[in-house]
């Protein structure tokens, strides 16, 4: 074989022959689309997932070496927990925090993998918990019950279950099963209201309705262009319609849409996120650096709050304050409103991952995402020591005594009572 | 440029983000194209790991090396896609390649061509991706070990061993076949 055909040469000039002049434009308008439903995950959720610059520079030496301690801490644990079993081997059997679901009559059957078989990942503070089948993708605070949803196999194939989780025993039942959707985003899907479940679908731009006890089909609503990010209260139950611009408002007593609402400041664009006020309906979009509140008796935009510029991503209400949250949080602060007037309350440095507890506002740290923190809503600082739930948080709330947390497919609870926020 | 453009897409500017993808999608899903073969399933490849860029763009620590991340996000990629049609074909056999018949050029004859899509075929993805990182975008070893999440010295062994795999593929099809030999004996 002469110098011309080695596998080199002919490779080369091969794959320059093969390899197509451009990408097609439907796979532009398809990453467009795509992505344009997509809120980015927060820094230290990215880097936590590995999808960050930093385990590539270096290359793979680098991050064996960043392994090490992990492998350490794993060892450490898996000792502690051999420990632990020792210890509970001698002793009377102590009450077992994974608790087994029940089923309620009218909800289809649990999958097998609930029942008790698989054990969570231990967590430093969690008084209770349950492994469900499927990463936990939202936390809801119910009247009477917290509400789990999971995803599915991929983030696309969210086939939506929604579980109810009694606050004090931790039985989960599966009320709805696995909603056949195709989710672009990873937006917040659901929300419960007045005994319904109140799910919207991004990419078939609907909004279906289940009975919150039977988990039966009650209606379907076509919602707007892009339907993300559903909330309840003041009345009504709503949705952002991030593609066409507005704000849908739905009767909870119909499943009707009762007000297509514009919000000029936005300039076109949608809202962001949604949160809803003591009186107003607040919304944030990324583009504008104002915040909006919705009057539900009008239906029109009530007050409008000047931030400080920041690309707002997400909004929260909680003891009787406003957090807008910045897409760039890992480096820009928080701002906070009052929720009755609108004036500003000043800044604090983290995220808006928030569990409000009546005291005290819990908060996931982003420089350490395995620990939460006190903020006190009032001065705007931390209080007490830091609290290191041993397992990296992805979802947070509270209600019905607790702080309930997930990571992966474990839910846990800690007590109020338990946190040392004095 | 492209800086300035993944420090706003990292603060969250679609827009942006938008202008840097189009800036590499073009060789992006040729690279695709080439380790999986087939258009459809490079389409799906290189939009997956684009979604997943626009997800954890805020992760990024250092903008001037979001052209390797996006690398590293497509390869991954196409190691998924692979995978899912390593699956497939228990009951779906897929053995053509979809890409468009090519006019030879001066280098390469059609023979070599089918020599070279035959051995090609014969390799696993892992192997495929180096080869096209090497000899497609002609990366160095260390920035082919980034994309590849492996160390450079794996890098070197992995592209030995396909390009070894290559060479004797070519060499076979050179031999002349048995009943050849006897015809001519």
């Amino acid at each position: 074989m002469n110098d011309t055909r080695t596998p080199d040469r002919l490779l080369a000039a091969w794959f320059e022959a093969e390899a197509p002049a451009s990408a097609p434009d439907a796979l532009r308008t398809d990453i467009h689309r795509a992505t344009a439903a997509i809120r980015p995950r927060p820094a230290w959720l990215a880097r936590l997932r590995g999808n960050s610059m930093d385990v590539i520079v270096g290359g793979a030496g680098r991050r064996n070496s960043r392994l090490i301690p992990v492998l350490a801490l794993l060892l450490l644990t898996l000792a502690l927990i051999a420990g632990v079993a020792f210890v509970g081997s001698q002793q009377p059997k102590p009450i077992p925090v994974v608790v087994a679901p029940t089923t309620s009559p009218a909800a289809t059957t649990p999958p097998a993998s609930i029942a008790g078989s698989a054990t969570p990942a231990p967590s430093t503070f969690s008084d209770a918990s349950i492994d469900l089948p499927y990463p936990v993708t939202e936390i809801i605070v119910g009247d009477d019950a917290i509400w789990v949803s999971t995803g599915g196999e991929t983030s696309r194939e969210l086939g939506v279950s929604i579980y109810r989780i009694d606050p004090s025993t931790m039985d989960a039942t599966r009320v709805v099963d696995e909603i056949p959707v195709q989710q672009a985003s990873n937006h917040r899907t659901f929300v419960e209201y007045q005994g319904s479940l109140w799910v919207v679908e991004d990419e078939a731009a609907r909004m279906m309705r289940f009975d919150g006890s039977t988990g039966e089909l009650l209606g379907e609503t076509p919602l707007g262009e892009q339907p993300l990010e559903p909330i309840a209260g003041l009345g009504a139950v709503w949705s952002e319609d991030f593609g066409g611009g507005t704000v849908t408002r739905v009767d909870p007593a119909t499943g009707a849409v009762t007000a297509t609402i514009a919000i000029p400041q936005f300039a076109g664009g949608g809202p962001r996120d949604l949160a809803i006020g003591s009186s107003l309906l607040w919304a944030v979009n990324p583009g504008v650096s104002t915040m909006v509140g919705i009057d539900p008796a009008t239906n029109t935009v009530g007050k409008e709050v000047a931030l400080s510029g920041a690309v707002l991503c997400g909004v929260h209400v909680a003891a009787g304050r406003v957090f807008a949250e910045s897409c760039e949080s890992a480096s820009v602060p928080t701002e906070v409103v009052d929720d009755a007037t609108g004036v500003s309350q000043g800044t604090y440095e983290g995220t808006i991952a928030i569990a409000d507890d009546g005291t005290f506002v819990w908060t996931a740290d982003y420089a350490d995402t395995t620990t939460i923190k006190a903020l006190d809503p009032q001065t705007l600082t931390y209080v007490g020591p830091s609290v290191d739930l041993g397992v990296p948080v992805s979802r947070l709330t509270s209600g019905h005594g607790y702080v309930w947390y997930s990571s992966g497919t474990n839910l846990y609870r800690i007590s109020l009572d338990a946190l040392p926020s004095n | 440029m492209q800086h300035d453009l993944a420090v706003r897409a990292r603060g969250g500017d679609h827009d942006a983000f938008s202008e840097l993808v189009d800036g590499s999608i073009g060789r992006l899903y040729a690279v695709a194209c080439l380790i999986l073969r087939d258009r459809d399933r490079a389409h799906d490849a290189v939009q997956e790991a684009m979604i997943a860029a626009w997800r954890d763009i805020k992760g990024l620590r250092d903008p001037d090396r979001v052209d390797a991340w996006f690398r590293r996000l497509v390869v991954r990629a196409c190691y998924r896609q692979a995978k899912r049609e390593q699956r497939r074909s228990v009951v779906e056999l897929r053995v053509v390649s979809d890409m468009p018949p090519i006019v030879p050029g001066p280098e390469l004859s059609v023979v070599d061509r089918d020599r070279l899509e035959r051995g090609f075929a014969r390799l696993g993805p892992d192997q495929r991706a180096v080869l096209v990182l090497t000899h497609y975008l002609g990366l160095p070893h260390g920035e082919v070990a980034e994309a590849l999440d492996i160390p450079t010295g794996t890098v070197k062994s992995r592209l030995n061993r396909a390009t070894a795999a290559m060479r004797a593929a070519l060499d076979a099809d050179d031999r002349p076949s048995l009943s050849e030999e006897g015809r001519t004996a």
